[in-house]
């Protein structure tokens, strides 16, 4: 089977409804495209900032280290397909089996918390901080702002794995998804484009 | 084991492959020309990535085209932003 084979298009059905067919509560997608418009800005203005100090971003990045960053990657691809999973469990009714993964990616979700701590903890010890300016500046601040939403995002996977409708367990899961996005693009950008 | 959950455990698989290959990317000093070849590769592996987690993950192979087009479009714009300002910078263009 195909990705285009179970493609399934709801334009078809719901008249107007421009939400038909999204998983979820209608506003989480409200959320997760304001999110991603910052985000975008946040993206861009990274590249043209590195514009203006190539050198100084070219040292910066030398400190980070792409397989810490590169094993954050593969830790929230895997929480985000422990909550996709818990979401498809929840809807065949095997609700215990979906609160225990939910709480699953929650965990693993932690794990890249932690991670990242080690990271802010190597970077803070080289004498760098929010306020180095240049590439820090912007790394400290893309960083933490997604691993801000990533702690808002473990929040929300737990509240909706206690109350485990599977409309609350698919919005929690499109939030959680959406921080999987962003990051599959703030990686390279800060970690392995020189 | 369900369809739907087949389905997400290839993409699982898709995106940790895709995540695997672009860490040797990274390695080494390169010119140019090179660089932005490698910045080219390293974007279409996010786009590619961010392509399965629209699909599968976040499940817009059930909604609505204009969302699937939307939020592909949103990845390709940003990605190419990105890789033209980083162009720019490795051919030696820098803001006055």
């Amino acid at each position: 089977m195909t990705t285009a084979d179970i493609i399934i298009d709801a334009d078809t059905d719901a008249g107007s409804d421009p939400f038909v067919g999204l998983p979820g509560h209608p506003m989480i997608w409200i959320l997760i495209l304001s999110e991603l418009a910052v985000f975008g800005v946040g993206f861009v203005g990274f590249a043209v900032a590195r514009l203006f100090d190539p050198a100084g971003f070219a040292a910066g990045q030398a400190h980070l280290s792409p397989m810490l960053g590169g094993i954050n990657t593969i830790v929230l691809v895997t929480s985000g397909f422990l909550a996709a999973l818990g979401v498809s469990l929840a809807r065949g009714g095997w609700r215990f089996r979906a609160r225990g993964l939910f709480v699953a990616a929650a965990t693993v979700g932690a794990l890249f918390l932690a991670i990242k701590g080690v990271e802010y903890a190597a970077a803070f010890e080289a004498g760098h901080s929010l306020d180095s300016g240049g590439f820090y500046t912007l790394y400290f601040l893309l960083t933490g702002f997604h691993a801000l939403h990533v702690v808002m995002g473990i929040l929300l996977l737990l509240i909706v794995a206690w109350h485990d409708s599977v409309e609350n367990l698919e919005t929690g899961a499109a939030f959680w998804h959406m921080l999987d996005l962003v990051w599959v693009v703030l990686f390279p950008l800060l970690y392995l484009m020189r | 084991m369900t369809q739907s959950m087949i389905v997400l455990f290839r993409a699982w698989g898709i995106l940790i492959a895709l995540s695997l290959a672009a860490l040797p990317l990274a390695d080494g000093e390169h010119g140019p020309a090179f660089g932005i070849a490698v910045a080219a590769a390293l974007l279409s592996i996010a786009v590619a990535k961010g392509r399965q987690i629209l699909l599968h993950y976040m499940e817009l192979h059930r909604a609505r085209r204009c969302w699937r087009t939307g939020l592909t479009a949103y990845l390709l714009v940003v990605g190419l932003l990105i890789l033209a300002i980083h162009a720019a910078g490795a051919l030696g263009w820098h803001p006055a």
